[in-house]
């Protein structure tokens, strides 16, 4: 093999593009010419100062939830929206009218049909953010407690913002975070005491932690809310 | 009771790509807003023309889609490139001493990739930060195999020499 045919086979052999039997004769010129095998040492150098020293941009969670929630809805999407609605407004006025007769289990209900309703709605973040020290003092003045806010981003749970909301008439501090593609929502409030109950497919997950109720509830598996419950307990006692 | 095929279909192959997609139009579009912008047009467009996705790399399939989208922003905005322009002069003739190169200013390498025009900026970007396939590239730029070969090569000559100049300096 010559030098001017090695040295066009170079990049494709450095990017995995040139075939086995042409990849086995380059190799054996490379070994008997330094040349080329500079040429190919600078290929790889340039490479990997590229990997190693260009940050990709990334999309900041909000842009992604807005993104995301900008999508139009499809006609299959637009049969269930209307009769998922009916349903969440129907599971909170049934709420309002029959809790004192309703079961163990009733919280957990009512907090997944406001997640179901926060997935639907714009708004469902009304202070975006990723940063736990934006959040936190937005609630302050709209709650009568203080929550709980941790960014759990390194434990693979996002920060995205949070909402104010009422749940059974009392109004709580609702995290919004991501896990995966899916949305967690971490409500917190007082006197939402109940035990924890898959709902229509969602679960959620009841924890207290400084006499505040907290209740996360997600479409993500059962061992996710586990493991945000963890992190989220040591984040906040740190 | 909410699982529906398409949207499912949507997160599954589209959203791991988003990131990917905001990368790309960063870099053609050198701007976060535009950037952000072009996305969000990119994935009402996906959304739509899911259905007529057909196999093969669904990375590769929205990342085209991206583009067209910065395209039409950079149009829009009457910027100074096109991503179509045939200014690829092929390698394998003449030898690289006597190719006149982009001179470079830059500070460090990304700058020095974001000094480079379009074409070249778009096939070092998804070869070396996104991994694509020269198949793969190709079919997001929409040129042939060989001319991706030849503006990436291109590419890495201008760079290669950036390098060896910042370090002469």
């Amino acid at each position: 093999m010559k030098c001017d045919t090695a040295s066009k086979w170079l990049e494709a052999y450095l990017d995995g593009e040139l075939d086995a039997v042409r990849s086995v004769e380059l190799e054996e010129h490379l070994a008997g010419c330094a040349s080329c095998s500079a040429g190919l040492a600078e290929l790889r150098r340039l490479s990997g100062i590229v990997k190693e020293q260009v940050q990709p941009s990334e999309l900041s969670g909000g842009k992604r939830v807005a993104i995301l929630s900008g999508l139009p809805r499809k006609r299959e999407r637009r049969i269930w929206l209307p009769a998922a609605a009916g349903f969440a407004v129907g599971c909170l006025v049934m709420l309002a009218l029959w809790r004192p007769w309703m079961a163990d289990g009733s919280i957990a209900r009512a907090l997944v049909a406001d997640h179901i309703r926060s997935l639907m709605a714009q708004g469902a973040i009304q202070v975006v953010s990723s940063d736990q020290h934006t959040v936190k003092p937005w609630f302050q003045g709209k709650l009568s407690f203080s929550p709980s806010v941790v960014d759990l981003s390194s434990q693979g749970f996002p920060l995205l913002g949070g909402r104010l909301d009422y749940v059974e008439g009392r109004p709580v501090a609702a995290l919004v975070y991501r896990r995966r593609q899916h949305f967690v929502n971490v409500f917190v409030g007082v006197g939402l005491s109940g035990s924890s109950a898959d709902v229509d497919g969602f679960h959620t997950r009841h924890w207290t932690m400084g006499g505040l109720d907290y209740w996360a509830v997600t479409d993500a598996s059962p061992a996710d809310l586990e493991e945000l419950q963890t992190d989220f307990e040591k984040a906040a006692g740190e | 009771m909410f699982k529906r095929a398409e949207e499912d279909r949507f997160e599954r192959e589209i959203v791991p790509h988003l990131d990917s997609g905001y990368n790309l139009a960063v870099w053609l579009l050198r701007n976060s807003h535009d950037a952000e912008d072009a996305l969000q047009n990119a994935a009402i467009k996906a959304h739509q023309r899911l259905g007529s996705m057909r196999g093969g790399s669904a990375k590769a399939w929205f990342l085209a889609i991206v583009r067209n989208e910065c395209m039409n922003s950079a149009r829009g905005k009457k910027m100074e490139w096109s991503l179509s322009e045939e200014r690829d002069a092929p390698l394998a003739c003449g030898s690289p001493e006597e190719e006149v190169l982009q001179r470079i200013q830059a500070e460090n390498i990304s700058a020095a990739i974001n000094a480079l025009d379009a074409p070249y900026r778009e096939a070092i970007l998804l070869r070396e930060i996104e991994g694509l396939s020269y198949a793969e590239i190709g079919s997001v730029a929409q040129i042939p195999i060989g001319t991706v070969m030849s503006r990436l090569s291109r590419a890495r000559k201008m760079l290669i020499e950036w390098l060896k100049e910042k370090e002469r300096a």
